[in-house]
């Protein structure tokens, strides 16, 4: 079968590639991992093979963000990205959209093995605060849904953005360079006030707001927010070292 | 923005989150929105309601007259006293320590040798309440009439049957078993002793009705009808002849309706849902009929022509496939599907023959449901076995949606809280009678405690 090409690619676009290469292993096999959800009929694999799963999962997620965020800047791969001729804008816009590729691809295919065996409606209808919709007209809750979905998206692309700038402040600010088992403290630091702050319908639970469809709008404005300015942060970290080197 | 759209990459990323939410609100619209469309059961609607009266000391308390404001307590130490709502004392009773069934003005009330009957607004007037002690009263539903039942009244053969009117005159006694049929204006008598009653008596003017040559039963009764079994020969019951009679309600037969394993009207009372069994002329035994009977259940009009009947299958046997029907309420007819999952399925008996819709959903085992209304082809359910709700809609799809205790999705129409006087709430879990009458008020009990409340 003949090789579908893109042609006239940006540099944006080949900087994806290339960081979509680098982690195309650990996406396969996290959504790989998902495929074995498929078998939690089993009662054996409920217990130990889902638990178990996850755990891997995880692990290769951290994995894929490592080689992208880190490895490739500042591991031992970096002599040969370095090389490379991108300017800070491409290589920061590109490796944030490569990894939000890989996520999106992750979660898709976990949802549809998971379907199978989730009440679907019944998450629906406990979680994400939305209660008072349950029984309001069918639009309402599809508007809702939709921004719900959009919200989601919105906010995993701001927490790759954090935890891409969290790295890249590690590395570049010497003042920040504290004991290297500190470093995954550090970003998992950034990433859950990141996600506290960014998680206003929960928020707005606790404090007895009532949900209405503001609340996804304003977490999207809040995400898209945070990784305009994450992003923005990023790039001049990167603008410093390109003008220091 | 160019930046961005510049990239093919990108372009197609934001094609590809475009499609997902199109897909999204496609799945949410046909899947899942239709569930959110049916409406509410409103009528119970019960929300916080204030406590007007708390006091310890009493083992048992009874709302008796929430417009007269009356209120029957028993004291620790014996004594029956009726209240007002201010907890002052209007009357009380001696040598009774327990609350039995009420029914109107009739209330059984109990000591240690056994119960009486007494009409409390004749007992609140100052009449004598003195009435005859019985091993076990049974109150007609109707309040007019109660049975008193004594082994102490004819020591040598046992147990004697009395019916009495409610202001306790003796207007019928018999040696054998006398039970209410219906609400309590008929009464069925055993009259020689064998286990099976054969007379029916009405009470008004004390007419013997009906005289059956052997025994009978009355299975139901729906509408004007009853559902009469009976017995052609009381003698040898395990190969007596057994077949049902339709009567009116003055208990005159209108059909013979012949030989069936049971069959009973349906709730709304238009139709007959029997199980039939197949290659027997009269009921086989008990064992007989677990081993090899073969059965069909039919449904009928009251004339007994039959409209729908299911497949043959073993009796009781609950094989994957066979099924039980249940009732017929507006011309729909309610099975269960036996399987790995059980079904309760409907069948419109209005529509047969132009292309049946049967409908079902999944049910979990022992969690029964019974029909409470159909409203414009929704049918409001209720699960017997924690009194939570359901709707079924027969309109489009079945959607079948429950208020669950255990479950806090309808839980704010349905909340009970208990609160204190300044709406503080105590506790919020469903105690002891604390189904409220229909001018909201209830008589509740938390631990020592028994409160009067009303619901706002």
């Amino acid at each position: 079968m003949k090789r579908v090409r893109l042609n006239n690619l940006t540099q944006l676009d080949k900087v994806i590639i290339t960081n979509l290469k680098m982690i195309e292993n650990e996406i396969g096999i996290v959504c790989c991992l998902s495929l074995c959800a498929l078998f939690s009929f089993l009662m054996i694999m409920l217990i130990v093979g889902i638990p178990f799963e996850v755990a891997l999962a995880i692990y290769f997620l951290i994995k894929a963000y490592k080689k992208v965020f880190y490895t490739s800047i500042y591991g031992e791969t970096a002599i040969f990205y370095n090389a490379l001729p991108i300017n800070p804008k491409d290589m920061v816009v590109g490796k944030i959209t490569a990894v939000f590729i890989g996520t999106l691809i992750y979660t898709v295919v976990s949802i549809l093995c998971f379907i199978p065996f989730l009440n679907i409606w019944q998450i629906i209808r406990e979680s994400l605060n939305w209660a008072p919709l349950n029984n309001s007209n069918a639009v309402l809750l599809t508007a809702a849904l939709s921004l719900e979905l959009l919200s989601l998206l919105a906010v995993s692309l701001a927490m790759i953005t954090v935890v891409f700038l969290c790295v890249s402040l590690y590395m570049e600010n010497k003042a920040l360079r504290i004991p290297y088992f500190r470093k995954g403290l550090f970003i998992a630091f950034g990433f859950i006030v990141s996600e506290t702050i960014l998680n206003i319908a929960t928020l707005a639970d606790a404090v007895g707001i009532k949900y209405g469809l503001y609340i996804p709008v304003l977490q999207i404005v809040a995400a898209i927010g945070v990784t305009y300015f994450a992003g923005k942060k990023t790039i001049a970290v990167f603008d410093n070292k390109g003008n220091r080197g | 923005m160019r930046y961005f759209l510049e990239s093919k990459i990108i372009r197609l990323l934001i094609a590809a989150l475009i499609l997902i939410l199109v897909a999204c609100g496609v799945v949410t619209n046909f899947v899942i929105a239709d569930k959110v469309d049916n409406p509410v059961v409103t009528s119970h609607k019960i929300s916080k309601f204030a406590k007007m009266m708390t006091r310890p000391g009493y083992t048992d308390m009874r709302l008796i007259d929430t417009k007269a404001q009356i209120i029957l307590g028993v004291k620790a130490e014996g004594n029956i006293k009726f209240l007002d709502f201010e907890e002052n004392t209007i009357k009380e009773l001696e040598g009774f320590n327990g609350i039995g069934t009420q029914n109107g003005d009739l209330i059984e009330i109990k000591n240690k040798k056994g119960s009486t009957v007494i009409n409390y607004k004749d007992v609140l007037e100052g009449q004598a309440y003195d009435k005859k002690v019985y091993d076990k009263v049974q109150l007609s539903s109707n309040g007019k009439y109660y049975i008193g039942y004594s082994t102490l009244l004819n020591a040598p053969d046992g147990h004697d049957y009395e019916v009495l009117k409610a202001d306790g005159t003796k207007i019928l006694s018999n040696k054998n078993t006398v039970s209410f049929l219906g609400t309590g204006d008929f009464v069925s008598l055993d009259k020689d002793g064998d286990g099976l009653n054969e007379s029916i008596v009405r009470l008004s003017d004390l007419k013997t009705l009906k005289k059956f040559d052997a025994g009978f039963s009355v299975r139901n009764k729906a509408g004007d009808n009853w559902i009469i079994r009976c017995e052609t020969n009381s003698k040898n019951l395990s190969k007596s002849e057994t077949y049902y009679v339709l009567a009116d309600q003055n208990f005159s037969v209108k059909y013979d309706l012949g030989i069936f394993g049971t069959l009973k009207l349906s709730s709304d009372g238009n139709y007959i849902i029997g199980k039939k069994l197949i290659g027997y002329n009269s009921v086989p035994s008990t064992e007989e009929l677990e081993k090899s009977a073969k059965i069909v259940y039919v449904v009928m009009d009251l004339s007994g022509k039959t409209l729908y009947e299911s497949n043959e299958q073993r009796n009781n046997s609950w094989y994957s496939g066979e099924v039980e029907f249940l009732d017929v309420v507006n011309g729909i007819l309610r099975f269960e599907e036996y399987g790995n999952d059980n079904k309760y399925k409907y069948l419109n008996l209005k529509e047969l023959g132009k292309g049946t819709r049967v409908f079902s959903y999944k049910i979990d085992r022992g969690k029964a449901f019974s029909i409470l209304d159909i409203m414009d082809g929704i049918q409001v359910v209720n699960k017997e076995v924690d009194k939570s709700f359901g709707i079924v809609d027969f309109s489009t799809t079945m959607n079948l949606s429950f208020y669950d205790n255990s479950d806090n999705k309808w839980m704010e129409d349905f909340e009970w809280a208990f609160v204190d006087e300044n709406n503080e709430l105590i506790c919020d879990y469903m105690f002891r009678g604390a189904y409220p009458t229909q001018d909201g008020y209830a008589v509740v009990k938390t631990g020592e405690y028994w409160h009067l409340i009303k619901f706002k």
